[in-house]
């Protein structure tokens, strides 16, 4: 009964939160929600897969993807797989499961299809099943059609403390999509949400993985200290096929030049970036504005 | 002061070490020295067979074997021992879930956590005693708290997103969840989340999976890989999104894929055709042998009332270790169908009619009459037992008929005198200890399942093998050497070299291949005969039948395809396959109305394997008890009771009247069935026996089995089999 | 059976006189809403109607005479295709007795004729009254046919019905048909 008590005051709670959140993650009524469900194009469908734009960590056939989607690696590309296995002893094969994975990707737009997958088994003389379970298991491989370019905004705790939340928002309203693992309909963009990526001083953060330079061009840039209007100018910027600035967009590296701060750059005050000076003293925050500020 | 000091030692004893302090106390040193005392040794009670009774016989342990304590008892296992096995010597219980003793060590379920202890201190956290190798010096304590406290959380953890579907999962009662939650877990869980829920997979109609009970121990992907050989299994995902399944749609295309079956902790894998008809404390287990193919594979029929209602796996190191084939674990429904219940005879109509058995009898002895000896033929089936095959061949001797045979035998068996020549040699434990193995003309994936996984063991080793015939895929590789003997040197190299080379290879022989093949193989042999290893015959004839060699020691012939001509009576004892022609007057004693019962004058009905007590020879010369289960349906009898009667109204009466007196008569015709359960003494090789013959240069010598899941009766007569044969084509 | 059926109908006669009589509303509630009430002060009558309502289901008592005519609070949620209607009171009472259903006939009724799609809402499993969401009905679900509250029979139920002159076959194997010529 307390359990009961609590459960529902949770739920309440919940339902007082999610009110003022996006209306495609509230949970639905009764029968509508198995509905939904059964369409799987929602964004809690892909809560079985191990990143965010895949659905399941088993095969479906699409019609995109099934064992007759015709896959090879071109000859250059081969000439790659025969270096990535010359690092390996003849009879570890498995071992370059990785490099000719992310190779096969690469070649094919950023998408691992089924018969990729089968043909990096039948390269490596290994069971298909292996190269599944390796594939399935890293959230950097994309077992689904991706976009051109491939946006991944880092979901962490410092970023997420940062604002990309934000970020997050600003890009779904900028594409018009509503969720993670979704893709434009001009398959242009996917957006999805990629774990720490390790710029944490330069949070928040996206990744772009480019497929659209093929095996050799393929980039994958970070672009750091963004606030949404940055993230808004590089999708903008990719649009166009420009090349926008990789790394920091606000500082040259990780310096203490200044930091994110509620979706705008705050430079760092004169004097406080280096510690060459005096230091100053303790201070104390001013509690009493904070309090009146947030009971607002 | 005193008491206190005593008080303090009390309180030690009590603690997590106080057993092994105690011990240290008493015997005034530390406790993993090798001396003991004469009163220490006593004062232990121990229940495993391999601790020393005196402290002088440790000296005459062999060098091989180390002691260990576990909690307070010592055990003396060998050497490489894993912890678990030395608690398990010592009669100490270790639950686990992903622990196997015939696959290879996962450690990956936590369950099997005990506490080490050695002279630096306990282990900083418990170890998994099924990875951990035994070091000398180590105490083994498994009732700590700590012990304790890690077995409730993993039980806690494994409980979490397990589905509350104990009242409709078929495991329920024999789950090893349930029994371990029961005596290792905790009464209440602190989960107040949601479940995660895991889609089904289609392993095909045999295994039937519920894959959100899964609780992620590997047994079947590490069986899938090791044991039966088809890789197909794998887990996907990770973390709390992990599945295992096989990624794509696919069939699990093993003739071995019942085992993952008896594998799975859990409700999981459970069997399709069993699934949602019985608990397992309603079912009566019998056990018994199997009767699909010629390896006598172990069994433990469960039967509820007058149905067979699963069939499971027995233990025999020596014969099957923990597995049965797909056939003879699912085989089981076609004992309800089609069976023969009544007698029948043709009536004016010429259309088989119920009858009595007074008339079915006399309708047989009528037809007898003034038939000679040279017109009569007996046939044994592919399921007889040995002491109907022997009632028969007494009946049809007393009549004076000397044609008796049984179908399935194979040309290649020139006499039956000479029981080297038709047996499985070294034994199917000795498929282990050879070091080359060369198969002509058989293919054990479809002949033998169990004996095709024993040899992939061998593979695994390192042996290399050579297969002569249709190039077929075993599961393992494979060097084809040709379509047929003789092994030509300069093609294949390596292998003869290997050949030349060995003491031990093993020659597996499809029965059905005919004497100049055989010829071949012997001549294979005899230019190698210094090398072999003194007592080591590499012949091993693969039979195809239960009944093969159970009918050889009685002394059958080989049956051709089809009686000849001019035969007046004939008696088919299960015999399906033969051709009768017209104008002969056929009865037909068998459980199954196949072919033989539909060309039959006279059908006495028999009982199946699982409704009589029978004896069964397999391919190694092992003669195995069948157990009686159920009774037959209606009026079916056992058959050498039939024939009894039979000859008694015929007039020939045999002279035997129960189980003990058919016994006795087998152990009269043929020693062996005196030695029940124990294979022959292994049988020298006694030089070429068959006639050399020509094979011709292009015969590539198949297997005779078309379709593996329909070869006798109560196969044809599956529904699951059926459905088995119809997956496989699909796919 | 028939007994209690009188003492039940007498003693309802009685109460719904007594609560005419003493026009106290809460008083007759003796079971349920009574805690939960603020009333006033009452004249010892009500002792002896609290007596003879705990004697009765006080559900029934509700479902006859609170709801659909005196108290407010007690939600109509709707209505089966066995008759039973469900009630519900969100705020007020202790939680447990907030949401219940009451039968066509009080006196001879199972609660299993509750259907399964108002179960759940009903034992608090989940908070969706099918009257208030749509429900998807399984693809398993068979026409209903003897008995309205189950669909499934098993072989030897005695509400199986067979055809004329059929007979079950109770024997757990096929016996063989011979060809006919």
């Amino acid at each position: 009964m307390i359990r009961g008590a609590v459960l529902r005051a949770a739920a309440v709670a919940a339902g007082a939160l999610t009110k003022g959140g996006s209306s495609a993650l509230a949970p639905l009524e009764g029968g509508q929600k198995y509905a939904q469900a059964l369409g799987a194009s929602k964004a809690w469908s892909r809560g079985y897969a191990t990143n965010s734009h895949d659905h399941f960590n088993i095969h479906r056939d699409s019609p995109e993807n099934n064992d007759t989607t015709p896959f090879d690696f071109t000859p250059e590309n081969m000439k790659i797989v025969k270096e990535v296995l010359a690092r390996y002893p003849e009879n570890y094969k498995r071992s370059g499961v990785i490099p000719l994975l992310t190779l096969a990707q690469t070649q094919n737009k950023g998408f691992l299809t089924l018969s990729a997958m089968n043909r990096v088994a039948e390269v490596l003389e290994t069971p298909a099943i292996r190269v599944y379970e390796v594939a399935t298991f890293y959230t950097m491989f994309n077992r689904s059609k991706m976009g051109k370019y491939h946006l991944m905004v880092c979901g962490t705790t410092p970023c997420m403390v940062r604002g990309a939340p934000k970020v997050k928002q600003a890009l779904c309203d900028h594409l018009g999509l509503s969720d993670y693992g979704e893709s434009t309909a001009d398959g242009l963009f996917t957006l999805s949400e990629m774990e720490c990526m390790g710029c944490c001083v330069n949070a928040p953060m996206i990744a772009v993985a480019d497929y659209t330079k093929g095996v050799e061009g393929f980039t994958y840039n970070y672009y750091e200290d963004i606030t949404t209007k940055d993230a808004v100018n590089i999708t903008e910027q990719l649009r166009r096929g420009e090349t926008p600035k990789v790394g920091s967009q606000h500082r040259s590296k990780c310096e203490p030049a200044g930091v994110v701060y509620e979706d705008k750059w705050v430079p760092t005050p004169e004097g406080t970036e280096t510690l060459m000076g005096t230091p100053r003293g303790p201070y104390c925050r001013e509690l009493k504005k904070e309090a009146a500020e947030q009971k607002q | 002061m005193e008491s206190s000091r005593a008080l303090a030692r009390l309180w030690r004893l009590t603690g997590p070490t106080g057993l092994t302090q105690a011990r240290a106390m008493l015997l005034g040193r530390p406790c993993w020295s090798q001396q003991q005392t004469q009163q220490q040794h006593n004062s232990f009670s121990s229940s495993s067979s391999s601790v020393p009774e005196e402290s002088d016989e440790e000296k005459k342990m062999p060098d091989h074997m180390m002691s260990t304590i576990v909690n307070g008892k010592e055990v003396w296992v060998p050497k490489g021992s894993s912890v678990m096995q030395a608690c398990d010597a010592a009669g100490v219980d270790i639950p686990r879930f992903c622990y196997h003793p015939k696959l290879s060590v996962a450690g990956n379920c936590r369950m099997c956590l005990v506490d080490l202890e050695n002279e630096r201190g306990m282990s900083p956290k418990p170890v998994a005693s099924c990875a951990m190798p035994l070091a000398p010096g180590t105490t083994i304590l498994t009732d700590t708290d700590r012990v304790k406290k890690a077995r409730e959380g993993v039980m806690e953890f494994l409980l979490l997103n397990h589905p509350l579907d104990c009242p409709i999962c078929d495991q329920g009662g024999e789950c090893d969840l349930q029994d371990q939650a029961m005596h290792y877990g905790s009464d209440r869980g602190r989960f107040v989340g949601q479940k995660r829920t895991v889609v089904d997979k289609n392993l095909g109609p045999l295994v039937k999976t519920v894959m959100t009970r899964c609780i992620h121990c590997t047994r079947c992907v590490r069986y899938a890989k090791e044991v039966a050989g088809v890789e197909d299994l794998g887990v996907t995902g990770r973390g709390g999104a992990s599945e295992i399944g096989t990624y794509v749609n696919k069939l699990m295309e093993s003739e071995l894929s019942g085992n993952v079956i008896d594998l799975c902790p859990v409700g999981a894998l459970t069997s399709k055709p069993y699934a949602f008809t019985a608990r397992q404390w309603e079912l009566k287990p019998t056990e018994s042998v199997d009767v699909s193919d010629a390896l006598g594979c172990n069994i433990r029929v469960d039967s509820r009332g007058t149905e067979v209602l699963r069939i499971l796996p027995r233990n025999n190191e020596e014969v099957n270790e923990d597995w049965i084939s797909d056939k003879a674990r699912f085989q089981y429904d076609g004992l309800q169908r089609q069976r023969l219940n009544v007698p029948m005879a043709k009536g004016a109509g010429s259309v088989l009619k119920p009858v009595k058995w007074e008339e079915a009898l006399t309708a047989v002895a009528e037809a007898a009459e003034g038939v000679s000896g040279e017109d009569m033929a007996a046939y044994g089936g592919k399921l007889a037992d040995c002491e109907s095959l022997i009632a028969l061949k007494d009946l049809a001797n007393r009549l004076g008929c000397e044609t008796v045979q049984c179908e399935d035998v194979g040309q290649g068996v020139p006499d039956a005198d000479l029981r080297s020549t038709y047996l499985f040699n070294p034994t199917l434990s000795g498929v282990d200890a050879a070091d080359v193995i060369l198969m002509v003309g058989t293919n054990p994936r479809v002949e033998a399942p169990v004996l095709n996984a024993r040899i992939r063991k061998a593979q695994l080793e390192g042996v290399p093998i050579g297969m002569l015939g249709e190039d077929v895929d075993l599961t393992y590789p494979t060097t084809h050497l040709g379509g047929a003997p003789p092994l030509s040197a300069k093609k294949n190299a390596d292998f003869s070299l290997a050949l030349d080379q060995a003491r031990r290879p093993l020659v597996l022989v499809g029965a059905n291949c005919d004497p100049a093949v055989m010829a071949e193989v012997e001549e294979l042999f005899e230019k190698r005969r210094e090398t072999i290893e003194d007592g080591w015959n590499p012949i091993s004839v693969l039979h195809q039948s239960a009944s093969t060699v159970g009918a050889l020691d009685l002394g059958y012939g080989a049956a051709p395809k089809a009686v000849p001509e001019g035969k007046k009576l004939v008696f088919l004892l299960g015999a399906d396959e033969i051709d009768v022609p017209e104008g002969a007057f056929v009865v037909y004693i068998g459980h199954h109305g196949d072919k033989g019962a539909c060309r039959a004058d006279v059908v006495l009905p028999a009982a199946a394997f699982t409704e009589k007590h029978a004896t069964y020879v397999n391919t190694e010369g092992r003669p195995q008890h069948a157990r009686r289960a159920i009774a037959p349906p209606g009026e079916a009898r056992d058959d050498w009771k039939i024939l009894r009667a039979l000859s008694e109204v015929m007039g020939h009466a045999l002279p035997y009247d129960d189980l003990r007196g058919v016994r006795s008569r087998l152990c009269e015709v043929s020693p062996t069935f005196e030695r029940i359960d124990e294979a022959p003494q292994k049988a020298t090789y006694l030089g070429p026996k068959h006639k050399k013959g020509k094979v011709g240069a292009k015969t590539v010598l198949r297997t005779t089995i078309e379709n593996f899941y329909q070869t006798d009766v109560i196969s044809r007569a599956s529904l699951a089999m059926a459905k088995a044969t119809q997956a496989r084509a699909n796919q | 059976m028939a007994l209690w059926r009188e003492t039940g109908k007498a003693g309802l006669a009685l109460c719904a006189r007594l609560a005419a009589r003493s026009g106290l509303r809460a008083s007759v509630a003796s079971s349920q809403q009574h805690q939960q009430r603020d009333f006033v002060k009452l004249p010892d009558l009500s002792q002896a109607a609290n007596a003879i309502g705990t004697f009765l289901d006080g559900k029934v008592m509700e479902a006859k005479y609170i709801h659909p005519y005196m108290f407010k609070q007690a939600e109509f949620v709707g209505e089966d295709y066995n008759g039973n209607k469900y009630y519900e009171i969100k705020k007020g009472v202790l939680y447990g007795r907030h949401r219940w259903f009451v039968p066509p006939d009080i006196f001879e009724y199972s609660p299993a004729s509750v259907p399964p799609e108002w179960h759940g809402w009903l034992h608090n499993i989940n908070n969706d009254a099918p009257s208030r969401v749509k429900f998807i009905e399984p693809s398993y679900k068979t026409e209903a046919t003897t008995y309205k509250y189950l669909g499934y029979q098993p072989k030897g139920s005695y509400r199986k019905k067979l055809e004329f002159g059929r007979k079950r076959n109770w024997k757990k194997y096929q016996a063989w048909t011979p060809p006919s010529a």
